[in-house]
C-alpha cells in the first residue's frame, strides 16, 4: 500500500526536474489510472456474489527522459481484478510487469526490456495494450530500429510475451523492413505519388509437449504490404502467410494460415469514401499453442465492422473478429452538405453511411473435429490439413451484417442533433458463443441531441431503441447529461429490456454518474446496474458480467 | 546501399532457420488388413524342405558403394551355384546408402527394418558390403559375426550349407492386384522336438529393381561419376511384413515348444508398400529365430502368385 500511496503523491505533481548531479535535466512524466467497482448480489440480473465485495484495477506509468535516453516503469495493482477481467491478474496484487530502457541516436533506436510493436496492419505481429479489454501482450526482450539510409526503415526484435504476471514460454522473433519511395529518392520528395512497400518475417519458438503429433517447434510467418497514394486516392494491400501451426484453436491441424487485407480510399473536401476487403483463414497465431481467449496473440486481425459508440449497438451485438476464418468487406462514405444550402441548413449537415458484410469462409472439411481431437493417424487426411478453403470464396453462413446511416446537423448555434439508424444481423453463436441456433436481426434508432444553455451549461440527451424478435427482444435506452463547464458532468441513464420474452427478465438497468474534470485529471463516480454482455474494441472482445454497485474511475497524467 | 543489403542478407538467413515445416504430423500405423474375400494360399506340405537348413545371407550395401557391385556379383554366383540353398537379402544401410541432397542419386532404399538390424552391428562392420550368415558367430572364422567381401564370407556360407535343422518352413503368397494385397501363409513343421520359444520374421523383398548404383569398374566417360543408372538391384528389402510385432518378430512357437512332426500355421494380409515398383517381383522371405541366441534356425522364400479375382 505504501507504493500505491507513492503513486498518488507523484501523480499530484507535474513535470519534475531534478536539479543535482546525474539527475540534472531529467524529465519525468506519466499517468495514473484507477478503476474500482463495488458489488452487491442482484438475483434479477444474475449479478454474482463477490466475496471481496469490491474490485480495483489500477496502474501508473513513469517515464524518465534525458537526451537520447529514456526509461520507464509501469506499476500495476489488482485488488482483486474488476469482475470481467481475467482472474490471473489477481495472482499478484501489486507488481511491475512493464519496464524498459531505450536509447535513440543517429538513426539507431534500441529498446531493452518491455516494448510494444506492430508490423504493417498487425496481421503478422502486433504487441499492444488495450486496458479496457484487460489485454496486454507486451514483448520483453530487445528491439532494434534502424534507418540505414533515408527512406529505409528496419526493425528487428526478439522477446517473450506478457502472460498476466508471467511470461509466455515461447519466444517471438521478427524482422520488418519498409521502403518509402519519396524519402529514398530525393527528387520525388514532393511528388503527388506516394509509395511505401514493406515486408515482415516473424517466427515463434516453443518447446514441444507430450502428444502423438510431431509439432513444429518453430512456426514462421511472412507478410508483404504496399501503400500507394495519389492526390485524394489511396490503395493499401497486405498479405500474410503462416506456416504449419497446429494449436488448440485449430484442433492441431497443419494447414497453413493466410490473410489478405485490401483497402481503397478517395477523399476530397467534404467527401470521402473507403472500401475495405478482408479474408482470413486459420490465423490464430500465439506464442503458446494451447493459449485461449485473448491470451498471447502475436498478431492482430483488424476489425471489418464499424466501431459504434452508442450503447445498445456497441454492447449488445458487436462483432468479434474470427481468426479461424472469415471473409467480408466494408464500405464507408461520408458527405458534408455545404452550409447555407437548402439541404445543408445554416451550419451544414454531415451524412455518413457504412456497410459491413462478413461471412464464414467457404470450407470443405476433410476431417471432423472429433477425429482431429483424437490426435491419431487419419488415412483420409494423413497430413492433418483439416479442411479445404478458398481465400476468396464466401461461405453460406452469415456472421455479421451492419447497414447504418448517421446524419449530423447543427440546427442553431445552441442545438445540434445526430440521428442514427442501423440494421444488424449478427450470428452471436459464433461471436459470443451462445447456442441460439439462429441469427439475430435488429433495427436500432438513435437520437443524440446537444443543447447549450448559455456559456457554461449544456444538456445532452440520447434516446435509443432496438427492435428485435430474437434473443433478448426489444430494448429502450435513455440518457440525460448535464454539463457545467468546464469541470462538472452529471449523467443519468437507463436501459430497459422491456421486450425480453421472459417477463421476469424485463429489467431496468439504471445508472447515475457524476464526473469532475480539471485539466489532466478526471474523477467519476457512478452507481447502478451493469448489464451482462460483451465489450469489444477493434473486433477483440471480452465478456462483461452483470454487476450492481458503485464504480469509481480516476485518470490523471503529468 | 551496402548496409541495406547486409541487413537483408542477415534477415534472409534468419528466415531460413526460423521455421519447421512438418510434412507428416503423425506416423501411419501398420495396418493389418482383414480380407475374407480371397483365401490364403495352400502350401504343398509334402514337398517342403525338411532335410536341411537353408542359409540366410543378409548383405549390407549402398547405392554409393562403388566396390559393392563386384562383391555382390560373387555372392549371386555363389547363390546360383548352390541353388536353392542360399537365400539373400540386400539391406541398403550406412554411409553409402544415405543419398541426402546429392543430385546424382534419387533412390533411397533404406528401410525401418534395415535401420533396426544395421544399428546394433555397426561396431562389427569392417566395411561395405558385409554380410551376416544365419546371424551366427563362427568360431572357425575368427569368431566373426559379420564378413566383409567374398573372400571372408564364402567360407562361412559354404560351411552352413546342408546343416541339419529342427524346423522346416513352407511359404506362399497370393497377390490380389485390385487391392494391392498379399495373402501370405507360412507353415512350420518340427522335424525334431522343439522345447523352447521360436520367433518368426517375414520380409517383403523386391528383386530386380532398376536404379542407379556407383561402380568403380565403370568408364567415367561413359558413366559420369561412375554411376550406372540402369543397374539391376537384387533381393532388395522393401519392408517387414509382420512389423506390428517389432523387429524381433512374432512368437511362432511359444515356450512350451512343439512336438516332432507337429505343424504350426501363420497367415497375414499385407498391403504392398508404395515403394515397390513391380509387385510381380516380390519375394516373401520368412525365417525362424531362436530368441535365446538370435540365430536363424530356418529360412524359406516364395515368389508371389497372382490370383484370379
Amino acid at each position: 500500500m505504501k507504493r500505491i500511496a507513492l503513486i498518488f503523491l507523484i501523480a499530484g505533481t507535474h513535470t519534475i526536474q531534478a536539479q543535482e548531479g546525474l539527475l540534472e535535466n531529467i524529465q519525468i512524466h506519466g499517468n495514473v489510472d484507477v478503476y474500482a467497482q463495488t458489488y452487491k448480489p442482484d438475483s434479477i440480473i444474475s449479478a454474482p456474489v463477490v466475496p471481496q465485495k469490491s474490485g480495483m484495477n489500477s496502474f501508473a506509468n513513469f517515464i524518465a527522459t534525458k537526451g537520447s535516453f529514456s526509461a520507464g516503469v509501469r506499476i500495476e495493482s489488482y485488488m482483486p481484478p474488476v469482475q470481467g477481467f481475467n482472474p490471473n491478474y489477481g495472482l499478484q496484487p501489486v507488481g511491475v510487469p512493464y519496464r524498459y530502457a531505450r536509447y535513440a541516436q543517429d538513426r539507431l533506436d534500441i529498446t531493452v526490456g518491455n516494448y510494444y510493436e506492430q508490423f504493417g496492419s498487425g496481421m503478422i505481429l502486433r504487441s499492444y495494450e488495450e486496458r479496457a479489454l484487460g489485454l496486454d501482450n507486451a514483448l520483453d526482450g530487445v528491439r532494434l530500429k534502424y534507418e540505414p539510409v533515408d527512406g529505409v526503415y528496419i526493425k528487428a526484435l526478439i522477446g517473450n510475451q506478457r502472460f498476466y504476471w508471467q511470461k509466455s514460454t515461447g519466444y517471438v522473433r521478427g524482422i520488418d523492413a519498409e521502403w518509402a519511395m519519396n524519402e529514398f529518392i530525393e527528387r520525388l520528395e514532393s511528388s503527388k505519388l506516394r509509395l511505401r512497400i514493406g515486408g515482415s518475417f516473424v517466427s515463434k519458438y516453443e518447446d514441444s509437449k507430450v502428444t502423438n503429433l510431431e509439432l513444429p517447434l518453430n512456426v514462421a510467418s511472412w507478410a508483404g504490404r504496399a501503400h500507394i497514394n495519389y492526390e485524394g486516392f489511396g490503395l493499401l494491400g497486405e498479405y500474410v502467410y503462416k506456416f504449419n501451426d497446429p494449436n488448440a484453436d485449430n484442433h492441431y491441424i497443419y494447414r497453413p494460415g493466410q490473410g489478405v487485407l485490401i483497402s481503397a480510399t478517395y477523399s476530397r473536401k467534404g467527401f470521402g469514401i473507403n472500401l475495405t476487403a478482408k479474408s482470413i483463414d486459420n490465423m490464430h497465431y500465439r506464442s503458446n499453442r494451447d493459449a485461449q481467449l485473448n491470451d498471447l496473440f502475436i498478431n492482430y486481425l483488424p476489425a471489418l465492422s464499424k466501431q459504434h459508440t452508442y450503447n445498445l449497438i456497441t454492447t449488445l451485438y458487436p462483432y468479434a473478429t474470427q481468426p479461424a476464418g472469415e471473409i467480408g468487406f466494408q464500405g464507408d462514405i461520408i458527405y458534408k452538405i455545404k452550409k447555407g444550402t437548402a439541404l445543408g441548413g445554416k451550419y451544414g449537415t454531415t451524412i455518413q453511411g457504412n456497410v459491413s458484410v462478413i461471412n464464414n469462409l467457404d470450407t470443405h472439411r476433410i476431417s471432423t473435429t472429433s477425429e482431429l481431437d483424437q490426435e491419431v493417424y487419419l488415412a483420409h487426411d494423413p497430413k492433418r490439413q483439416g479442411y479445404k478453403a478458398n481465400l476468396w470464396t464466401f461461405g453460406d453462413k452469415i456472421y455479421y451484417r451492419d447497414y447504418n446511416i448517421e446524419i449530423d446537423r447543427k440546427f442553431t448555434k445552441d442545438f445540434k442533433l445526430k440521428t442514427t439508424y442501423a440494421y444488424l444481423e449478427a450470428n452471436i453463436d459464433v461471436t459470443q458463443g451462445t447456442a441460439l441456433g439462429k441469427n439475430v436481426y435488429a433495427h436500432i434508432a438513435v437520437l443524440d441531441g446537444l443543447y447549450k444553455l448559455g456559456k457554461k451549461h449544456s444538456i445532452r440527451t440520447e434516446l435509443q431503441h432496438m427492435w428485435t424478435e430474437q434473443h433478448l427482444g426489444n430494448w429502450a435506452f435513455a440518457m440525460i447529461e448535464y454539463g457545467y463547464s468546464p469541470h462538472w458532468f452529471i449523467t443519468i441513464l437507463n436501459q430497459y429490456n422491456y421486450g425480453n420474452p421472459i417477463k421476469a427478465l424485463q429489467v431496468n438497468y439504471p445508472t447515475a454518474q457524476i464526473a469532475y474534470i480539471n485539466k489532466a485529471n478526471r474523477i467519476s463516480l457512478a452507481y447502478g446496474r451493469q448489464r451482462a454482455g460483451i465489450f469489444c474494441v477493434g473486433g477483440v472482445c471480452r465478456p462483461v458480467p452483470a454487476a450492481n454497485g458503485f464504480t469509481l474511475a480516476v485518470t490523471s497524467s503529468f | 546501399m551496402k548496409k541495406v543489403f547486409a541487413i537483408l542478407i542477415i534477415g534472409a538467413v534468419f528466415c531460413q532457420v526460423a521455421c519447421d515445416k512438418v510434412e507428416d504430423p503423425i506416423e501411419a500405423p501398420t495396418i493389418t488388413v482383414v480380407d475374407s474375400t480371397t483365401v490364403f494360399p495352400e502350401i504343398d506340405t509334402l514337398n517342403i524342405n525338411i532335410a536341411t537348413q537353408k542359409v540366410l545371407v543378409e548383405e549390407f550395401t549402398g547405392v554409393k558403394c562403388q566396390g559393392c557391385p563386384t562383391q555382390t556379383e560373387k555372392l549371386l554366383a555363389l547363390q546360383e551355384n548352390n541353388k536353392p540353398e542360399i537365400i539373400a537379402i540386400a539391406y541398403h544401410e550406412g554411409v553409402f546408402a544415405e543419398i541426402g541432397s546429392d543430385p546424382d542419386y534419387e533412390s533411397d532404399f533404406t528401410t525401418d527394418y534395415g535401420d533396426a538390424v544395421h544399428a546394433p552391428i555397426l561396431g562389427d562392420l569392417e566395411g561395405y558390403p558385409s554380410v551376416m550368415v544365419n546371424r551366427k558367430t563362427f568360431p572357425d572364422e575368427a569368431n566373426k559375426y559379420t564378413f566383409l567381401a567374398s573372400n571372408q564370407w564364402e567360407s562361412p556360407i559354404t560351411k552352413s550349407i546342408g546343416q541339419p535343422s529342427t524346423i522346416a518352413l513352407g511359404v506362399a503368397a497370393n497377390y490380389v492386384e485390385s487391392k494391392a494385397l498379399l495373402k501370405i501363409r507360412v507353415s512350420a513343421k518340427a522335424t525334431a522336438a522343439i522345447s523352447s520359444e521360436r520367433k518368426l520374421i517375414v520380409l517383403c523383398i523386391e528383386d530386380s529393381v532398376v536404379a542407379e548404383q556407383k561402380d568403380q569398374r565403370l568408364d567415367q566417360d561413359v558413366y559420369p561419376h561412375r554411376i550406372n543408372h540402369e543397374y539391376v538391384h537384387r533381393h532388395l528389402l522393401r519392408a517387414q511384413v509382420n512389423s506390428s510385432s517389432g523387429i524381433t518378430g512374432d512368437v511362432l512357437i511359444d515356450a512350451s515348444g512343439l512336438a516332432k512332426d507337429e505343424w504350426i500355421d501363420w497367415t497375414q494380409d499385407f498391403i504392398i508398400p508404395e515403394t515397390v515398383e513391380h509387385a510381380k517381383h516380390i519375394i516373401i522371405v520368412a525365417f525362424v529365430l531362436d530368441p535365446s541366441n538370435g540365430e536363424v534356425q530356418q529360412v524359406e522364400e516364395a515368389h508371389v502368385v497372382k490370383v484370379a479375382e
